[in-house]
């Protein structure tokens, strides 16, 4: 039965989050809702399964076969689809299944009736998931995070469910994972000829895997479209945008051609079309007048004022020149035989790894979380202490003036009590500089003067971002590590973070470490690279070499594993 | 790990739990025994009470008390008797201390049992209650009058329950422990009422942000878009939210049983918070050695039943003892 969703409207609080929203998905077929954070993709999700938090409301009508469902109801009225007709698979399979109730019991718990009692029935269950029967008897947190994402798929399917909904069910697993258990999903998807609506913000998973795609922003739909015809022909200033800020697998590009400026929130969504402030092509009437979604001839829709042409398609950004290793400049810091044990019981978080970087040069360390990759961070910057292993710097300068640290989520790593210049300020007296310096800092990260005077609260996460950095930088330190410093970022604002620290490489003389589970994001940024698996440093070596062309099994594991490159590097003609 | 060298390392934690409970207990008799040389003046003086004294007697005492011993020979020797149940003599009454806290533990015991069943009736289902209609005129009913639960002294409950149920609606009796059977416990009602007054409202509010906490979770959200019935999502938050509720219970628990003085001391209870009162008063010191060595018992006890839940509540907690 297909899945219809007409007209919905979901109205929060402090204004509507999601306006003019239709979608339908067939039996078999796979429909990819893509957005930022902030696009109201997951807030469509609730809203089809009735979950919206306290104070939203949901208008609309949702139809699967003849049941129509009037969304205005509440989450009564959907109480007969959900869990028997549509089913949710939500993000984090850590939170998403109770810690203290077996595995077994969460799977038998929404089992036809009749089947609720048979061991046979989970066992059946779980085999479909590819897990073994033990898992039955055990509780979530005694497996890993694939494995427990598989005990919630089945746990969705185990009402079987004509519609799943999947709220960005891989995006807190590792590559490798996720590339199993979307086959996984795509397996189980044709085996019952389901409907999949897979939210997402990964574009390379969109493409790769759905047969329809539609682009969100701001609450509204933008851009509809097959995975080609919305990456390879896009209709929508931002849905090209979108793709072009995706950092490229393939090649190294001097500058990622990033959107400026960051996802509105929902109450300052402005009049007119809701990309007109970051968009190159708006006028005046984009800024008074909402366009309406237009189909055209391919069946693509889009809704924009001035749909770009099979003329303003911009060519992809081309490789840049590959800046040579700098192999001539003397070593700056120099780890030998470096191990770290957290407990007797643990595998080792550091196995015997040796790395040198050269000053001024920008490393890389790739690997997937429990790889060592932070703990190796950590230890390098005095965070943690290594249980044997040599930590040799070729300068003595004093540790703040060594080596300053950016962590991945920066709305944790600021105080929020602190405004922006006294973080500031306080990072410049570290490095005994003049706090009259606070304004050419601020400028360096590209943020105004009058940023000093907020709270991290009060600023996006781009820009929080960039007041970590400014912040790391303010001593002056020789090395600077950013530790996954894009990873909870927007693509559009991974983009600008990105072309920022390039840019600071240049302008500035310091030495960067970039680590990363990111192939794509580690080819713009370094020019050397260790690729970590299990505490050990498996593969190093150039950028470009390793990434042309991965010598080690994990290493060509990890890279087969990102999404998209199928869709991408295979092309469609010969796929 | 298997299941029965994992079962081996919990049976193993409970011993060591045990062990270090007895410990403790250890620690305390020390201290609780070093009572009676912390206490200033001369031992034998404050053992002999406002009784005349003479050089002989003293003698005596110190005798009979054995004063002159080295100080741990002293100690293990009061231990040993306490370890047989004998607290020595009450210089007040000069009757066995035993027999003298034999009636009023009882009382006590009821007490404290009958409001920590009051709590664990009223307010742990009210906080359900509240947690599940957060936001409601109910829940915003009942939070306010938690904040006053919590702040109200406990003399002035009871001085208010007394006047209106005891003496205005002349409902139930005002003063002492009745004759045992439901006439005590009608006794006892009034007084458990205003014990459990307070730490009800503080284990309703605990309550509350547990369940709440849980129906925020993500597990509950992916329940209820699985279709299951709401009485199986109900069961699954409480089980979850059970483990903090259990924790705040413990120490509700020992908290109810070495708290029951103002509230004995209003009803005029013949329990051992009053007795502890009056003993202080008269430094009848191996009184007050009994009732706070009894008290520190009951707590420690208490604290090691809280643990041995929590490693049968939570698959986690025991994964990790089992490790």
């Amino acid at each position: 039965m297909s899945l219809q969703l007409r007209d919905l409207v979901v109205t929060g609080p402090s204004g509507p989050i999601v306006t003019r929203m239709d979608l339908s998905v067939q039996p078999g077929q796979t429909v990819a809702l893509v957005g930022e954070s902030g696009s109201g993709k997951s807030m469509t999700a609730k809203a089809m399964t009735g979950l919206l938090p306290r104070g939203v409301t949901a208008a609309g009508t949702l139809a699967l076969g003849d049941t129509m469902v009037d969304l205005a109801g509440g989450p009564s009225a959907l109480a007969g689809l959900r869990g028997q007709r549509i089913s949710l698979l939500l993000q984090n399979p850590f939170t998403s299944l109770s810690p203290v109730h077996r595995c077994g019991v969460q799977i038998a718990a929404a089992l036809p009736a009749h089947l609720r009692k048979s061991a046979e029935e989970v066992e059946r269950r779980l085999r479909e998931v590819d897990l073994p029967q033990r898992v039955a008897e055990q509780y979530p947190f005694e497996l890993s995070g694939g494995m427990r994402q598989r005990v919630a798929l089945a746990a969705a399917l185990a009402s079987d469910p004509e519609v799943l909904i999947g709220d960005e069910p891989t995006t807190a697993l590792d590559v490798t994972t996720q590339r199993e258990v979307l086959d996984l999903l795509e397996r189980i998807q044709a085996e019952r000829s389901m409907a999949l609506l897979l939210i997402t913000h990964d574009l390379g998973v969109a493409r790769e895997r759905a047969d329809r795609i539609l682009v969100m922003y701001a609450g509204r739909l933008m851009e509809t479209g097959s995975g080609d015809e919305v990456f390879v022909r896009p209709r929508h200033p931002y849905a090209a945008g979108l793709r072009d800020s995706d950092p490229p697998l393939d090649r190294r590009v001097a500058q990622l051609p990033a959107l400026q400026g960051s996802v509105p929130r929902p109450w300052d969504v402005p009049n007119g079309c809701a990309f007109a402030p970051r968009c190159s092509r708006a006028d005046d009437r984009c800024r008074t007048d909402e366009p309406p979604l237009e189909t055209f001839a391919d069946g693509a829709q889009a809704a924009c004022w001035h749909p770009l042409g099979a003329d303003d398609q911009r060519p992809p950004a081309p490789a840049a020149e590959v800046v040579a290793a700098g192999a001539a400049s003397d070593a700056l810091v120099t780890i030998t035989g470096l191990t770290k044990r957290f407990s007797d019981s643990a595998p080792l978080a550091l196995d015997d790894v040796s790395v040198m970087i050269r000053a001024g040069e920008a490393v890389g360390i790739v690997g997937e979380s429990g790889s060592g990759k932070t703990t190796l961070a950590r230890c390098l910057i005095g965070l943690e202490t290594a249980t044997s292993g040599i930590i040799e710097w070729a300068s003595d300068l004093p540790p703040a003036r060594r080596a300053q640290i950016v962590f991945q989520d920066p709305t944790s790593a600021l105080n929020p009590a602190m405004s922006v210049g006294a973080a500031l300020e306080e990072a410049l007296r570290a490095g005994g500089r003049s706090r009259s310096e606070l304004g050419s800092l601020l400028e360096l990260v590209g943020l105004p003067q009058e940023y000093a005077r907020r709270r991290p609260r009060a600023l996006s996460g781009g820009e929080q971002q960039r007041v970590a950095i400014a912040r790391a930088l303010a001593p002056q330190p020789q090395l600077l590590v950013c530790d996954e410093p894009v990873s909870s970022l927007d693509v559009s604002v991974q983009a600008q973070i990105l072309n920022l620290l390039k840019d600071l490489l240049d302008r500035l003389d310091f030495t960067l470490l970039f680590i990363t589970h990111d192939l794509a994001v580690v080819r713009q940024v370094a020019t050397r690279v260790y690729v970590m698996s299990q505490g050990k440093v498996v593969e190093e070596g150039a950028t470009e070499a390793i990434l042309t062309n991965p010598q080690h099994a994990y290493t060509r594991q990890l890279f087969a594993s990102v999404p998209g490159v199928r869709a991408s590097q295979g092309g469609s003609s010969d796929d | 790990m298997s299941s029965a060298s994992a079962r081996g390392s919990v049976v193993r934690f409970v011993l060591v739990r045990l062990a270090a409970t007895v410990v403790l207990l250890l620690a305390v008799s020390f201290v609780v025994f070093s009572l009676l040389h912390l206490t200033p003046g001369d031992p034998a003086r404050n053992l002999l009470g406002p009784k005349p004294s003479s050089p002989e007697i003293l003698a005596s005492i110190r005798a009979q008390y054995h004063l002159d011993d080295p100080f741990f020979s002293q100690y293990f020797r009061w231990l040993g008797g306490v370890l047989h149940g004998d607290f020595g003599r009450s210089i007040r009454s000069d009757t066995p201390v035993t027999e003298l806290l034999a009636d009023r533990v009882v009382v006590t015991a009821q007490l404290a049992f009958l409001a920590f069943a009051m709590t664990v009736l009223v307010a742990v289902p009210l906080g359900i209650v509240a947690a599940v209609r957060a936001g409601s005129t109910i829940d915003r009913t009942m939070s306010v009058g938690a904040i006053i639960g919590v702040g109200a002294p406990t003399y002035a409950v009871g001085l208010i329950l007394l006047y209106v149920f005891g003496v205005s609606l002349d409902l139930f009796p005002v003063y002492g422990s009745g004759d045992g059977g439901l006439d005590r416990l009608w006794h006892l009602v009034l007084p458990a009422v205003t014990l459990a007054f307070g730490v009800g409202a503080l284990v309703f509010k605990l309550t509350r942000t547990a369940v709440l906490g849980e129906l925020d979770q993500d597990y509950v959200a992916f329940a209820v878009s699985r279709g299951l019935e709401p009485r199986r999502v109900r069961t699954m938050v409480l089980r979850n939210a059970f483990i903090p509720v259990i924790t705040s219970l413990g120490l509700v628990f020992g908290f109810l049983f070495g708290g029951t003085i103002l509230v004995e001391v209003t009803f005029a209870l013949q329990g051992i918070g009053s007795l502890l009162a009056s003993s202080v008063t008269f430094k009848d010191i191996p009184v007050v050695q009994a009732i706070t060595l009894l008290t520190a018992a009951v707590i420690a006890l208490t604290a090691l039943a809280v643990d041995l839940i929590y490693v049968g509540a939570d698959p986690r907690v025991r994964a990790r003892v089992a490790r």
